[in-house]
């Protein structure tokens, strides 16, 4: 037979069409996930949840028992004890604060007037080149494409994918994020992009006879069907002119401390019939935002 | 069996690399550690199943990640194949020399997935490619290769003898 002679070639162009198959399929519809990728993350899942939970308990006795033990060599008869008492502080003191973030979360919750879910971190982006989280809410929450991630602080992102039990959320400092916001006191709209830094994100679009201050709050406009208007997502940190084009270049610091994000809240509301943000600026910012 | 077994251990590692260097406080290293897995079916397993696992593993890898999904089955096929060329010519294939190897075949996997994702969204290449994390993702694989390909090497065992019959 014709392909027994060459099998390697032949597989790997069956690989490579199949490849461009789910390539193809992606970008038709980024948000919809293979009864595969259901079965992976169903699969993935407890392990990813199991190993959280045990980093979580490595980094908090970490950060709270090991550092002080070579302090306390100076007693062995009360080792035992402090350590006992140190562990049991640790867990205490673990307990409170995350009693404290869910109390600032939960009220948080029932001061909105959306229905939302709380919902936990437990992985990131497997490459390191994007800017994604993931969260132990899905489909089976309610939770769907489109729908706005937020904590006290201020803006997330927004979920970008959900399998039954998980959820993938764009963070606003993902090169592919857009956002649509409005500088709260020269009200100015402007479209926050994310830059690939935890810290830092651009405004793009801000003319230049507008006036912005340093320090001034940047919250969503509400326009664009993703995110509800008035969520804080930071204040502007540096703004220059410079000696000619349209727009002056101001970069924004986002109020949420990414790394630290352990309990997020997801907005539940419907998408809407309008296309989501990414989409909707996808004519005035190239191909390339649309994409991820 | 050992296709499976590869598959389920690179199922885990996606798992680790998802969590342990978020909750350490290590973001910044995070690299991925399927390639290593990849590189070990290049060399070890039959052509067809190699490429089959490298396939898997790269959509695997595509599910949690953050770009276009079906660039990463892409560039795990052609890092297998290049495995497979480079095999021929190897003369020490034990777990150390096959885990220092990941090293650049991580640096290769990164240009390759950033490559292939600039020419299906239409950007800039060199804007969005970064030779810091590059290079800081290929150390991490350096250093954690020899230990991952053992890892292979236990499941291998696990699932059934490879292709030859040395203990790797």
């Amino acid at each position: 037979m014709w392909w027994r002679k060459h099998p390697t070639l032949w597989v790997t162009l069956a690989l490579m069409v199949a490849a461009m198959a789910i390539i193809s399929s992606h970008r038709r519809d980024p948000g919809s996930l293979s009864l595969l990728e259901r079965s992976i993350h169903a699969l993935v899942r407890p392990v990813q949840s199991g190993l959280a939970q045990m980093f979580s308990a490595v980094r908090s006795t970490w950060e709270g028992y090991l550092a002080l033990v070579h302090a306390q060599k100076e007693n062995q008869r009360l080792l035992a004890r402090i350590q006992e008492l140190e562990q049991e502080m640790t867990d205490c003191r673990e307990m409170m604060a995350s009693k404290q973030r869910l109390e600032t979360l939960i009220n948080f919750k029932s001061s909105m007037s959306l229905p939302s879910v709380v919902s936990r971190v437990i992985g990131e982006d497997s490459s390191g080149w994007f800017h994604t989280l993931l969260i132990d809410k899905g489909t089976r929450d309610g939770v769907e494409r489109a729908m706005p991630v937020v904590v006290r602080e201020g803006l997330v992102g927004h979920v970008v994918e959900s399998a039954d039990r998980t959820a993938k959320v764009l963070l606003i400092t993902d090169r592919n994020s857009a956002v649509d916001v409005l500088l709260q006191e020269s009200r100015t709209r402007a479209v926050l992009e994310g830059v690939g830094r935890q810290d830092r994100c651009l405004l793009k679009y801000v003319p230049r006879s507008e006036t912005v201050q340093k320090g001034e709050r940047v919250i969503t406009s509400g326009l664009g069907g993703v995110y509800p208007k008035g969520l804080l997502v930071g204040k502007v940190a540096e703004v220059w002119k410079e000696g000619y084009g349209l727009f002056q270049r101001v970069e924004v610091s986002p109020k949420v401390d990414f790394q630290r994000l352990e309990e997020v809240l997801v907005i539940l509301k419907r998408e809407s019939s309008e296309a989501p943000q990414e989409t909707g600026q996808e004519s005035s910012k190239g191909p390339r935002k649309s994409a991820r | 069996m050992k296709v499976v077994g590869l598959f389920l251990l690179g199922l885990v590692l996606l798992a680790f690399q998802t969590t342990a260097f978020r909750f350490l406080g290590l973001s910044s290293l995070r690299a991925p550690l399927v390639v290593p897995v990849v590189l070990f079916g290049a060399f070890r397993l039959k052509r067809i199943q190699g490429l089959i696992l490298a396939f898997l593993l790269g959509y695997a890898s595509d599910i949690y990640g953050g770009g276009t999904k079906g660039i990463g089955p892409v560039v795990m096929v052609l890092l297998c194949l290049a495995g497979h060329w480079m095999r021929r010519g190897l003369l020490l294939r034990g777990p150390w020399a096959l885990g220092l190897m990941a090293g650049p075949f991580g640096f290769f996997h990164g240009v390759l997935l950033m490559g292939m994702g600039a020419l299906v969204e239409g950007s800039l290449w060199l804007e969005d490619l970064q030779p810091a994390q590059l290079l800081l993702q290929a150390g991490v694989i350096w250093v954690l290769g020899p230990a991952l390909v053992w890892l292979c090497g236990l499941t291998e065992r696990l699932m059934g003898a490879g292709l030859s019959n040395k203990r790797f």
